[in-house]
């Protein structure tokens, strides 16, 4: 995309001549976030001193009919600040402080740079904290949470991102700037905020947020549980569930997960499970220990043969280290790895295992399964080598096998890492025709242009199912 | 219509009243009424549809309560999926059945239904421990006056594919389209709880221990305020695991207790009917409402600046003042600009309830403009709700 002459210097004279770049080497870092296989051109790249710049830049790139696309630290893995269109890339990463944290009041206003575990820190103090965990979180943005409406392993008990939302500031579009709530419940009007959360930067730029801070908990209980399949340590989760036990956190490896740790880091994890279950309840220390006990022996019933209940914080780490350690261990043992978000209902998690080992059969390539166990996230990963054309072709394959499962089984394509254009062309089939055509109008109401992250969430109108699968992205504008 | 123990004398006069009794049976009418041009107002129990202002026109009615099955149950998944006409009490005994429960408070749960709860989109007084209605809806399906059928969200906890068009629904009072279904996420019944009311003789004692508690990193279920100035009774509770529940009765009485003077705890049921008489809140005063969403710290501020009835949630920030008679459109604007004084500096804003002026006026002009734009995209020919007051529109 050219670009008018004569841009440049007058976002320069709103920035700063040192933060508009344009030089191809200063451009590169920005083709693509986390998702690195669709890659984008921008024309330029805006940092920003203050978010009063983030108006009048927008502005500027709307009466040049310069496509603009926001992006935070880049972890995003949906391709949701992938600068397709090119375009302009507005780095807001640079707007990283924390203009109030208000222990009484329980909430924090922050820039949309700061980064997602600096707040938490920053609140600990007050024995608070914000509450969504995305894995990514020493490094992902409140900016990005809000844009791709995060979660984490701790939904279940805390909800995502929008739940902790209180209020928003937002460049529109058009370079208007709308407030829509604040520190307090029930502004008038529509739910904007929702709106606006989850929205992948698609209907505005977000500038301020305000959050909802959440008191630290007091104590953990955190246990491993090893049974001989997927299917006891799913009925292990159901009769906690049924006994009335919430716990905060769930998460399930399966087999081929816990021997990729093993190989790579060697912890001690009983490799002949079938499914190894992390559990971690929190709250006061008063009856913690009850608790601990109830799930337990509610995991004994359904055939754990290994229960380890932490003792000490040491003891907590070690038992969360392997979880934390997957993704890593995966990379490790396997040349190239595709991950994915679906969610499905819960009870359907074996059904959903019966699937993976039949794609697995098919397409002759290897699936391991993390699971934020409690809400029916999954996080299946595709052992793969990109060298090899037909590996990876088989992977797109199974990948759209996937999405589709996701959405027979009643489940979503996506529960955290957003649409993006890694899932654009599924869209139609989850949400219906009806649902996205609402959704193209909202979104051609508040950008009549189509400047604002276009070729992102909404599928043009002659988009195909399956067009990510191809990891190329055709994007009509 | 204004139905038994409904507070408010606002009738709906519409020209017709229909009563379905399955979704396609609505449909049908919703379909013919639209192609007519005639105004449909969709409605619940009626109980808040005085709210957000008054209905100034109706050519029909559409009564949802006879559309009340359960869809899905699903206890495993902590999911339920009902018609929007299920009342809250229904709802409530078909959750308990399994140990389970949504908790929201409201006066009428033999009325109000589940539609009407996420059109109004409020909130009682355990939001502050386990959020909102809009918190726990997941999906609904949705019938447009057009014969567009929108099924929105989707059954499970996690769901980001899309613009969130289901939060859309809840307090859009019946003006984007008529909610047929709603999918809720649920919980297990606390197995125990506790309440207590602490008197206060000043709005800043009120302030101090909401402060403390604020900073005290304890879970209250609900913080609420009740009084007027001078004579505040602030009603904290709890709930949990019973070892939980006592650590924090202690906790929270001692803090309490510094500022004010214990009129009574409740314990196990007698914290459920303690809740229940606080669920009323301020919709049994007559005359308008004026909500002022203020942040939590800075609630003595406004507590101060009014003598009227104030019914606050403390945590949410959100405080109803009632001047318990009605009043004209300029002693509403009047009221709002005298509140707003206070709130307005301090990060928070006022809006009017059930009052003969509409929220939109008070509603900034960006906001408007995009809340215009949203309503006529589900409803074109602006017929629904269209004689009704709504909600910044």
């Amino acid at each position: 995309m050219n670009l008018p002459a004569g841009l440049a210097g007058e976002l320069g004279a709103i920035v700063g001549p040192d933060n508009v770049r344009t030089a191809m080497e200063d451009l590169m870092p920005f083709e693509c976030d986390a998702l690195t296989h669709i890659k984008g051109s921008p024309g330029l790249v805006v940092m920003f001193r203050s978010g009063e710049e983030v108006a009048p830049v927008v502005r500027a790139l709307g009466r040049a009919g310069i496509p603009f696309t926001a992006r935070g630290a880049g972890t995003g893995l949906a391709g949701g600040a992938t600068p397709v269109c090119g375009g302009a890339v507005l780095v807001l990463s640079r707007l990283k402080r924390i203009i109030e944290l208000n222990p009484e009041g329980r909430y924090a206003v922050v820039e949309p740079g700061v980064v997602n575990s600096e707040l938490t820190r920053a609140a600990e103090k007050f024995g608070l904290c914000f509450a969504p965990d995305p894995a990514s979180q020493s490094v992902c943005t409140i900016g990005g949470n809000v844009a791709s409406n995060s979660g984490g392993p701790h939904t279940l008990k805390y909800g995502v991102t929008c739940d902790h939302v209180l209020g928003l500031e937002v460049v529109l579009p058009d370079g208007e700037i709308a407030v829509l709530g604040g520190a307090c419940e029930d502004a008038p009007g529509y739910d904007l905020r929702a709106l606006i959360t989850g929205s992948e930067g698609t209907l505005g730029v977000v500038t301020g947020i305000t959050v909802r801070l959440t008191p630290v908990p007091r104590a953990w209980k955190t246990i491993l549980a090893a049974f001989h399949s997927l299917e006891e340590a799913s009925r292990a989760v159901s009769a906690m569930i049924s006994a009335g036990i919430i716990p905060a956190a769930l998460e399930i490896m399966d087999r081929r997960i816990v021997k990729a740790v093993e190989e790579s880091f060697k912890l001690g994890l009983p490799v002949e499970a079938g499914a190894i279950l992390i559990i971690e309840m929190d709250g006061l220390p008063q009856g913690m220990d009850r608790a601990g006990e109830s799930a337990a022996s509610l995991c004994r019933g359904q055939g754990a043969f290994i229960v380890k209940v932490a003792k000490t914080a040491e003891e907590r780490a070690g038992l969360w280290l392997g979880r934390k350690k997957a993704g890593a261990a995966v990379g490790r043992v396997s040349p190239s790895y595709a991950t994915h978000d679906v969610v499905v209902p819960r009870t359907r998690l074996p059904e959903a295992a019966r699937r993976f080992a039949g794609m697995e059969s098919q397409y002759g390539l290897r699936i391991g399964l993390l699971s934020h166990g409690g809400d029916g996230n999954l996080h299946p990963f595709v052992f793969y080598d990109e060298r090899d054309p037909a590996q990876a072709e088989a992977r797109i394959r199974v990948s759209r096998d996937i999405a589709r499962m996701a959405i027979e089984l009643g489940g979503t394509i996506t529960g955290e890492h957003g649409i993006g254009v890694d899932k654009i062309g599924f869209m139609a089939e989850q949400v219906g025709a009806d649902d996205l055509g609402v959704m193209r109008a909202i979104r051609d109401h508040l950008d009549p242009a189509g400047l604002c992250n276009p070729g992102k969430v909404i599928p043009p109108f002659d988009s195909s199912p399956g067009l990510v699968a191809q990891g190329r992205p055709e994007v009509k504008r | 219509m204004t139905g038994p123990g409904i507070p408010g004398d606002i009738p709906v006069k519409a020209s017709a009243i229909a009563e379905p009794s399955s979704i396609d049976q609505a449909l049908v009418r919703l379909r013919d009424a639209a192609a007519s041009g005639a105004l449909v107002v969709p409605c619940g129990g009626g109980c808040f549809i005085n709210l957000p202002g008054p209905v100034r026109q109706a050519d029909l009615l559409l009564l949802m309560g006879g559309i009340n099955h359960p869809v899905l149950y699903e206890p495993e998944e902590l999911v339920v999926r009902v018609e929007a006409g299920m009342s809250l009490a229904g709802l409530s005994v078909m959750l308990a059945a399994k140990g389970q429960e949504v908790p929201w408070d409201f006066p009428w749960p033999e009325r109000q239904t589940v539609g009407g709860i996420v059109a109004s989109g409020l909130a009682g007084p355990r939001r502050a421990g386990a959020g909102s209605p809009r918190n726990h809806l997941l999906g609904a399906t949705v019938a447009l006056p057009d014969g567009r059928i929108l099924h929105t969200g989707s059954r499970v906890m996690k769901n980001v594919a899309g613009y969130d068009l289901t939060r859309l629904l809840a307090g859009s009072f019946g003006s984007l389209g008529v909610i047929l279904e709603a999918a809720f996420r649920v919980r297990p019944i606390p197995e125990d709880s506790w309440g207590v009311q602490v008197r206060y003789a000043s709005a800043q004692g009120v302030a101090d221990t909401g402060a403390e508690l604020g900073r005290s990193g304890l879970g209250l279920a609900y913080l609420e305020l009740r009084g007027s100035a001078g004579d505040y009774r602030l009603c904290a509770g709890v709930e949990g695991m019973r070892e939980e529940v006592e650590a924090q009765r202690m906790a929270v009485l001692a803090m309490m207790a510094r500022g004010g003077q214990v009129e009574g705890e409740h314990r196990g049921p007698a914290a459920g009917n303690f809740l229940r008489e606080l669920a009323a809140g301020p919709w049994t005063e007559p005359g308008p409402l004026f909500r002022v969403s203020i942040p939590p710290d800075r609630l003595a501020a406004v507590l101060q600046a009014s003598r009227d009835q104030v019914f606050a949630s403390v945590m949410s920030g959100v405080a109803r003042f009632s001047p318990g008679r009605n009043l004209t459109p300029m002693e509403v604007r009047d009221q709002v600009a005298e509140l707003g004084r206070v709130a307005g500096p301090a990060g928070g804003w006022v809006v009017p309830e059930r009052a003969p002026v509409g929220q939109e006026e008070f509603t900034p002009p960006a906001i408007r403009k995009i809340n215009q734009g949203i309503r006529k995209i589900f409803d074109p020919a602006g017929c629904l709700s269209a004689g009704r007051s709504t909600p910044g529109a």
